[in-house]
């Protein structure tokens, strides 16, 4: 009788301990994580924490997953925690761009117990951020500090306000540039500080760039290049002001011609038999000297600068142009920072503490010289630091320079199927570098499949 | 008579009530041992019901309905989505894929580890070291090992461009997409299968080895009348449980080419997790995977079949 009695003790201490591994963190975890936040500006990379609003050092904790593979957040987020004793950010890199939108998305449906107070995300999720939402504008805080913006460049601005509201705080903002290997250009007598400013020009230079082995021009099939361009030539790739006024309801980027001509611009490249495909490789080939040129982020460039090194003399140029008449300007990639709509306000709050430090001079100017990125703050450029730093390595100001020519409305489009859009796009450009495609049906096409999408996702997401 | 059972049923009373007792506590005894069963089985159940069945219901839902962003099904579609994706190309290009991935990674893999594991057999200096290396691949995570072939195949930089003098764009180009990524995969499949085997081999009774020499059998006589033969139960699980697993195997795939260039990668388990977490349309990815559970159960049973006329048991 007694083995019996255990026997069942056993089974239900079993199945009790299964329970409670299943059922995630109790107050034990949450205990273990305020009291390693508790002992120091040390980051802590690991675990899931969720932390309560009021904790025992008296400050509200608040975590921050982020997709930067850097531990310039982390500090950041140390001397943020050290400037002052009312918030606690605790950051955590959580993959990249994707992962990181999966792992919140999931938190959120799951209840949002173990979703983060902010979240960075890329530029291509806003809109899923906003429909979904996930998200409390930050705007909210905005108007409720009267907090002034007017420091953020006026493009980054107007890039994530959405009709009038302001979703996300900007913080680390890119564009795609021109990487070039000066020394090839001096082996093939062209001259090494005037590089291609049009697609034109761009297969001129590849066709005399080409030797054996090495290709002119690798150009990455990406549709936010795509994007790029259409918002360069002043085109709309969705209805609606680019899904910016109201919802979009269909693609327009055949209909409107601008896609034909990015399409016939890049076909004309593909022709010249300059061109080698490397697909997301394009930056390890042009490091790898299997290319002369390759379009690419800004955010790289340190990247680029460290890991060629002395290997060979790297240049780095302003996008070029499709058509040589237009150039309404090269908007913004990158990511940005939300506060999840978790429904605690107080946590909110002491998240936009975080937020508006993230984007003080001082901090953008740090990042920008640490990665790439340009600095969002117009004021950061006023700083001697980075006006000494210019000197030393000019391949930062490149992106700086576009950005700062760009008209402030260009910005691109917003729809909430735009990840799914962006591959069928890739799909046809790819089926046009192929040649199997003529780049008239490859655009025609990609634009009914992205129209479908739309009108599918909009069936099933009523507007409230 | 009357007071012979009466006096009986005097006499068998408190036996009754003795037995009435005994049945009682056999009973509880019995309900106890259910009790104490369904107690042990409980935890595993929650779980298989929690991740396993759980989840295939659900997935049977969502796979008619259509869901919004949030992913929560909003309106009932019948079959819809599973006749859009049999009419559709995509689908069955994934199904070939799918195919051929486990045409290039079941097979060599079986084969390689065949080997391996018969060479490994016989004892030979530096046999232990051999079975040690030719067995940890199994450890390593797939994720791991995929970070390092694509380090070692990158076009332009990689390891085993240069050192063969090669320019192919491996995982890049369509046509070698595939191959690179089952390399990856064999890396791993050969590792698992090889311990299966070499422990399958062992349990064989060296008598018959012995009356195959005193025959005068050789190398391959012996390898086919023998060898495959005695480990042929094993080869048949092994080629399920290789099918069933690179089928879903989509790890490597989502690391080294997610699916592309062009869909040249895109096997089924890959697809239904871009619909599901890439595009967040998570009704086709439903209805895919409902497909795929079909496919695999069919595959199950052709195999089951199969096993009835093939393989020997002892």
């Amino acid at each position: 009788m007694k083995k019996r009695i255990l026997a069942f003790l056993a089974a239900a201490v079993c199945a009790a301990g299964m329970l409670a591994g299943c059922g995630g963190q109790d107050a034990n975890s949450s205990g273990a994580s305020s009291e390693g936040a508790a002992s120091g500006a040390s980051q802590t990379t690991g675990g899931s924490g969720t932390g309560s609003a009021a904790s025992e050092d008296g400050r509200v904790h608040v975590t921050f997953w982020h997709a930067m593979n850097t531990d310039l957040i982390p500090e950041i987020a140390g001397k943020f925690n050290e400037s002052q004793d009312e918030v606690y950010v605790e950051a955590l890199y959580q993959g990249a761009y994707g992962d990181v939108l999966n792992n919140f998305r999931m938190a959120m449906a799951a209840g949002g117990q173990d979703a983060p107070d902010i979240v960075q995300v890329y530029e291509g999720g806003s809109a899923f951020m906003i429909e979904s939402g996930y998200a409390t504008p930050v705007q909210t805080y905005i108007d409720e500090e009267n907090y002034d913006l007017s420091d953020i460049l006026p493009l980054i601005r107007n890039y994530y306000t959405y009709n009038g509201t302001m979703y996300s705080m900007p913080f680390n903002s890119s564009n795609a540039v021109l990487y070039y290997n000066k020394d090839m250009f001096r082996a093939a007598g062209l001259d090494p500080e005037a590089p291609p400013t049009t697609f034109e020009e761009l297969g001129e230079y590849a066709k005399q760039l080409k030797t054996d082995g090495v290709a002119g021009v690798a150009l990455p099939i990406d549709t936010s290049l795509f994007e790029f361009n259409m918002v360069n030539i002043g085109k709309e790739i969705v209805d609606n002001g680019n899904g910016r006024n109201a919802r979009a309801t269909k693609a327009v980027f055949s209909d409107n011609g601008g896609g034909l001509e990015v399409f016939q611009a890049y076909n004309g490249l593909y022709l010249t038999g300059a061109t080698e495909d490397f697909g997301s490789d394009s930056l390890q080939a042009f490091m790898g000297q299997k290319t002369a040129m390759t379009i690419s982020s800004s955010s790289l460039v340190s990247t680029v600068a460290n890991t060629v090194g002395e290997n060979f003399e790297v240049g780095v140029a302003q996008m070029p142009r499709t058509n040589p008449d237009v150039n309404c300007g090269i908007p913004v990639g990158g990511g940005t920072l939300w506060l999840a709509n978790k429904g605690e306000p107080e946590k909110e709050r002491a998240a936009f503490q975080f937020l508006k430090f993230m984007i003080e001079p001082e901090t953008q100017a740090e990042w920008h010289m640490a990665t790439g990125y340009y600095a969002i703050s117009q004021k950061a450029y006023e700083l001697e630091s980075v006006k000494e730093f210019y000197e030393e390595n000019p391949l930062f100001e490149v992106a700086v320079e576009q950005i700062m020519n760009s008209n402030t409305d260009a910005v691109g489009p917003v729809y909430a199927v735009n990840m799914e859009a962006r591959s069928k796009i890739q799909d046809h450009w790819r089926a046009m570098m192929e040649q199997t495609e003529t780049p008239e049906e490859a655009i025609r096409a990609a634009q009914d499949e992205v129209t479908a999408l739309i009108e599918q996702y909009n069936a099933t997401n009523p507007l409230p | 008579m009357e007071t012979v059972k009466q006096q009986n049923a005097v006499l068998a009373a408190p036996r009754c009530k003795a037995g009435a007792w005994r049945g009682a506590a056999q009973l509880l005894r019995r309900v106890e041992k259910r009790l104490l069963a369904v107690a042990f089985i409980l935890p595993a159940l929650y779980l298989l019901w929690q991740f396993s069945y759980g989840a295939f219901f659900q997935t049977l839902y969502s796979s008619v309905h259509l869901t919004n962003i949030q992913g929560i099904a909003v309106e009932f579609c019948g079959l819809d989505l599973y006749r859009t994706l049999l009419a559709g190309e995509e689908f069955w290009n994934s199904c070939l894929v799918s195919v051929e991935f486990v045409l290039l990674t079941v097979l060599p893999s079986l084969a390689s580890a065949l080997a391996l594991a018969a060479l490994c057999r016989k004892r030979m200096p530096g046999g232990k070291v051999a079975n040690v290396l030719f067995s940890t691949p199994v450890a390593v995570s797939s994720t791991c090992v995929t970070m390092v072939f694509m380090t070692m195949l990158e076009p332009s930089m990689g390891l085993v461009n240069q050192m063969l003098g090669l320019n192919w764009k491996w995982y890049l180009d369509g046509g070698l997409a595939l191959v690179s990524v089952a390399m990856v995969v064999n890396w791993n499949l050969i590792a698992m299968d090889f311990i299966f085997l070499s422990s399958a081999l062992r349990a064989v009774p060296a008598s018959y080895y012995e009356s195959a020499s005193l025959d005068g059998a050789d190398g391959w006589k012996v390898f086919w009348n023998i060898t495959f033969p005695s480990v042929s139960p094993t080869v048949f699980f092994l080629t399920v449980v290789n099918i069933l697993q690179t089928f879903q195997a989509f790890g490597p795939i989502n690391i080294m080419t997610g699916g592309g260039p062009s869909g040249a990668t895109d096997v089924l388990s890959y697809s239904i997790y871009r619909d599901a977490f890439v595009n967040y349309q998570f009704s086709p990815a439903a209805a895919k995977s409902v497909l795929l559970f079909i496919i695999l159960l069919g595959v199950t049973v052709l195999q089951m079949r199969g096993e009835k006329r093939r393989v020997f048991y002892q």
